[in-house]
């Protein structure tokens, strides 16, 4: 009975203020209901943890020890911190080019695997591998192949080249930051790939079809069609990326531990360095705090963008 | 659509979730009482898999003669990595194992923050033991008279040398750290370095760093815990290893990269290098993966510098928590382990990894068969702990758990900085630290 | 005239896309390379002075001693267990939350919408001590289905976002024709909406069943009894101080990296489902 309500009240766009009423009341429920799951895990396993990082990073709490509030203490503490801006500096480095490179490399490769090639289904499970690999044993095998005597690399470039001397890829300070990279971006740009074919695939052919009877050029259709059709995908996984990106610690940890110099030495690291190595939560808390403002911009801005709707 | 409808609506469901983050909050809070087992002790690993039996086998004998049933001891097995998170997670919901290994700094830190139990009855029963305990071992646990851990292993840090590739050369051990540069700069062809120090940002760059600092008449404390950074001895020492990275060339330039403190190991398992200085972790390691190897390497205490050769070592330390709800269980564990006939088999089998706390048990033959090991009694006895001159503090763990030291030297190594300078830094951040701590 | 030229930049554009995908296979699988040979390599060997390309004596003796000397096949099912659940449940609670945030009207829908990705503002190494807190509380610790909920935790805001975004570009026409014939809202979302979601369900899917298998911090500190293990937790029984036993390390890695491949290799048929938008005039 509800339902008929339900299905005649969309279809007809006359309806009479009471069941409209009905209708509203009938969606909160539908919509309570269908939201129950989430809410009740999300409140459970990140509400709490999460405000609690936040009240944290104003407090002097050690792991074990007692706490009290002392405003921005712990932040005026990091802005005096010469090393705390260089890795402000290199955490925005180091997203912007990671996700830029994923971005480049997953759109270029969901587009070639959606040309059509015998064997396709090889490809796309190659090129998942990474992402099935855990990061914590990329990071280690890729420490492995970087180093400078056993490494794959140098073996590699050893006997093809003459060179005089192998390369430091982790201990040239000018290097780290970029072999770091290189190892973010290999284990990452599947996830890249995998989000832009599904968004490729939910493009209607019809649009191509007709650009093609209107004699588009491939780089038209792609400019006029794909990138608008892809524009949702995109900033989920843009924004989404950036974020897990800049908190994820693993990679930095494994290979270079911030090193040479605090050359690699980016927000998570730190953060980690300070909340369990030397055990000061709250300080540790309010480095990543700092950045909370910066992507929450970035989530409200591209959020936006992608909440509004067509009616 | 009615606006006073969507505030209320807005309000109950904000209402409800606050309910239930109130709910889970307040679950959260009692935790302690809920606790099974009647004995908990996290095992960190022994090294090597019969030492681990040992350990095992002796957690089932007490746990029979306390009477308890297999529901109620529970043995976890810890890897180190895990151990970081696994105990700080723990601590902060009080709920601590009853007993687990611990670093020396650690015990002292979380002694301040009153978590550590007083166990000086045992440790005056161990020191009534024929020989006694070594001193070094008792000055890592005590505070005010009375002893907060019990004294578990002493970690000697001598010299790994290829011996064989030294005998190629003619040549003998080195005395002194000059000797050591020229030595090296003899016996190495890249890739084969000479020495494989670790100089990265991790916890064995400070332990490397400072054993030659003290050489050269350097320290970190001074004896009554004050920070004493600044001083000559360290800058001649940072001084000193600046010219080996950098004129000699004696170290492989990618040390400074290593993001954890394997790579050196792994250099000299790997025939890279021919000294580390390093726990006899990596020597316990060839023992059983690398015998061959292990066949060439000698164990040697540290060159002399101009102010002579000082040796470090670290003291583990079994911790007993206070939140333990069965204090006497916990103790009795200890105790139980602790015992020189059982722990002497735990700590032979270990392969060298660990020195025994008691000095009588340097008479076992494992010990004498090896002459290799003949240095060891002297270093366990005449070591310092890396806190140097002062016994371990909780200062001098977030020092060397948040590299600090090795920080500095990187700046040296690599932007040029001057030494002085570096080590001056290095003091400044000891004070502040110091001061959050002492 | 144009459909040659067409044809023709096509054909180049193929070649291009070959060379590329060449390029970026062989990168992508140096590591995976690496980690497979050392994984049969002898003790001797991968302590070589040298990296050798192909082992010398290949030898099983790694996996033997992941087999035999660890309880590799419980951490295996452990893991098995908890990132199947939380496949399960996430594909459930995501689809029918972004349901609801695309297609129905409710006070603080877009509080809701947006507020679910802030959550991942602040990383697992700041979250886990809370969590924990809350963990043990209520009994949760040492059980695989405490571990389940604390994955979905991470998985459910992402894996909303994707659906709502594909959600939003299917055209309400569709529903509207089936709630013409009588359908309810579930039945809507189920029939309807699911099936032309295959692609981003399947992404879902992998994504929430791949970083369950491979979640490290939550495994190692929620549960600690043996018998609730999951594979990276056994992974560090091979890290012991500052020796890495890297044999046995790259042959857990390279069985554990199996069950993911495998459920891409034969689910990825899913993400190929194109959409027939035109079949279905309102």
């Amino acid at each position: 009975m509800l339902e008929k309500a339900v299905g005649s009240d969309v279809r007809g766009h006359v309806a009479a203020p009471s069941r409209r009423a009905q209708l509203v009341n009938d969606q909160r429920f539908i919509a309570l209901l269908f939201l129950l799951p989430t809410i009740l895990v999300l409140c459970f396993v990140v509400i709490y943890p999460f405000f609690s990082a936040i009240s944290i990073s104003f407090q002097d709490k050690m792991i074990g020890g007692t706490a009290s509030y002392i405003g921005l203490g712990n932040y005026y503490e990091l802005f005096g911190d010469r090393v705390f801006l260089k890795v402000i500096r290199n955490t925005i480095i180091y997203t912007l080019v990671a996700v830029a490179l994923k971005f480049l490399l997953g759109l270029a490769m969901a587009l070639v695997l959606s040309q059509d090639r015998p064997l396709n289904f090889l490809y796309r499970t190659i090129l998942f591998v990474p992402w099935a690999v855990p990061t914590i044993v990329a990071a280690l095998s890729y420490r492995w192949i970087y180093d400078d005597f056993s490494g794959l690399y140098n073996n590699l470039l050893l006997a093809l080249f003459d060179m005089g001397d192998v390369i430091s890829w982790l201990g040239d300070p000018n290097l780290a930051m970029g072999s770091v990279i290189a190892v973010v971006v290999w284990s990452g740009t599947p996830f890249y790939t995998m989000s832009f074919l599904a968004g490729l695939k939910a493009i209607p052919n019809e649009l191509y079809e007709a650009a093609r009877i209107d004699g588009a050029s491939v780089w038209q259709e792609f400019w006029h069609i794909t990138v608008p059709q892809m524009r949702k995908v995109f900033v989920i996984v843009v924004m989404l990326s950036s974020i897990w990106t800049s908190t994820n610690l693993v990679i930095v940890q494994i290979l270079t531990n911030g090193g040479p110099a605090n050359a690699t030495q980016i927000m998570p690291n730190l953060s980690y360095k300070y909340a369990l190595l030397a055990g000061r939560l709250g300080i540790g808390s309010a480095v990543n705090m700092v950045f909370f403002p910066l992507l929450a911009i970035l989530i409200y801005l591209l959020s936006r963008r992608m909440l509004a709707r067509r009616d | 659509m009615p606006t006073t409808f969507n505030r209320r609506e807005a309000l109950k469901t904000g209402a409800a979730a606050s309910a239930f983050a109130g709910v889970s909050i307040l679950a959260s809070k009692k935790t302690l009482a809920q606790r099974q087992q009647k004995l908990i002790y996290w095992h960190l690993p022994a090294f090597t898999p019969l030492a681990d039996d040992a350990v095992r086998d002796q957690f089932e004998e007490f746990r029979k003669m306390a009477g308890l049933s297999e529901s109620e001891a529970a043995f976890v097995p810890t890897a180190n990595s895990e151990l970081i998170p696994r105990l700080a997670a723990a601590l902060e919901t009080n709920t601590p194992p009853d007993v687990v290994r611990l670093y020396e700094s650690y015990v002292q830190l979380y002694r301040k923050q009153g978590h550590m139990m007083d166990v000086t009855d045992l440790v005056e029963k161990m020191r009534g033991e024929e020989g006694g305990l070594f001193d070094s071992s008792l000055t890592a646990v005590a505070h005010d008279g009375k002893y907060w851990g019990v004294p578990f292993a002493i970690n000697p840090w001598p010299m790994h040398v290829r011996m064989d590739v030294l005998e190629e050369n003619g040549l003998d051990y080195p005395k002194t750290w000059d000797e050591f540069v020229e030595t090296c700069l003899k016996i190495q062809k890249p890739p084969f370095y000479g020495y494989g120090m670790d100089l990265g940002l991790t916890q064995d760059a400070t332990d490397n760093i400072m054993q030659i600092c003290w050489c050269y008449g350097g320290k970190t404390f001074n004896a009554d815990g004050t920070p004493a950074f600044d001083n000559e001895g360290n800058v001649a020492g940072f001084a000193f290893i600046n010219e080996m990275y950098n004129e000699h060339k004696i170290i492989p330039r990618g040390v400074i990269g290593n993001g954890d403190t394997a790579w050196n190991n792994k250099a000299y398992q790997s025939g890279q290098v021919a000294f580390i200085q390093n726990p006899t972790s990596v020597y316990a390691y060839l023992s059983g993966e690398d015998p061959e190897l292990m066949a060439k390497t000698g164990l040697f205490g540290v060159p002399e510098g101009p102010a002579g050769s000082v040796n470090q070592i670290d003291t583990w330390s079994l911790g007993l928590f206070n939140a333990s709800p069965y204090p006497d269980l916990a103790k009795g564990l200890a105790q139980h382990m602790m015992q020189p006939s059982l722990y002497n088999e735990v700590i032979t089998n270990t392969n060298g990894r660990f020195v025994p706390v008691y000095p009588d048990l340097f008479n076992d033959p494992w010990w004498t068969s090896r002459p290799e090991f003949g240095q060891f009694i002297d270093i366990a006895k005449t070591g310092v702990p890396v806190s140097y001159e002062a016994p371990p503090t909780a200062t001098a763990g977030e020092v060397l758990a948040t590299n600090v030291i090795p920080e500095a030297m990187q700046l040296v190594l690599v932007d040029g900085v001057d030494p002085a300078e570096a080590v001056a830094e290095v003091h400044q951040k000891i004070v502040a630290i110091h001061e959050r701590l002492g | 005239m144009a459909a040659a030229t067409i044809s023709g930049s096509k054909r180049r554009l193929k070649i291009i896309g070959n060379v590329f995908l060449l390029v970026f296979v062989i990168w992508t699988l140096i590591p995976f390379y690496w980690m497979l040979v050392t994984s049969v390599k002898e003790h001797d060997e991968i302590y070589g002075t040298s990296a050798t390309l192909w082992p010398q004596r290949p030898t099983l003796d790694n996996y033997r001693t992941l087999f035999f000397e660890t309880d590799y096949f419980l951490f295996f099912r452990n893991s098995m267990t908890v990132a199947l659940a939380t496949t399960f449940f996430t594909v459930l609670c995501a689809s029918l939350a972004a349901y609801a945030i695309v297609r129905l009207r409710f006070p603080g829908r877009n509080f809701l919408a947006r507020g679910m990705i802030y959550t991942y503002l602040v990383p697992q190494s700041l979250l886990f001590i809370p969590l924990f807190s809350i963990m043990a509380g209520v009994g949760f610790t040492n059980s695989l289905t405490g571990l389940t909920i604390a994955h979905m935790g991470f998985t459910i805001p992402f894996c909303t976002w994707l659906l709502m975004g594909f959600f939003m570009s299917i055209p309400i026409e569709l529903e509207e024709s089936a709630f013409v014939d009588g359908c309810t809202r579930l039945g809507v979302l189920f029939r309807i909406v699911l099936p032309i979601s295959l692609p981003a369900l399947a992404v879902v899917a992998f994504f929430s069943f791949t970083l369950s298998w491979n979640e490290y911090l939550y495994a190692v500190v929620f549960n600690s009894a043996p018998h609730v293990l999951t594979i990276p937790t056994g992974l560090s029984n091979f890290v012991v101080e500052d020796v890495f036993f890297w044999g046995p390390i790259m042959a857990s890695t390279a069985l554990t990296v199996i069950p993911p491949l495998l459920v891409y290799f034969f689910f990825q048929r899913w993400l190929i489902t194109g959409l027939t938008m035109g079949a279905v005039k309102a």
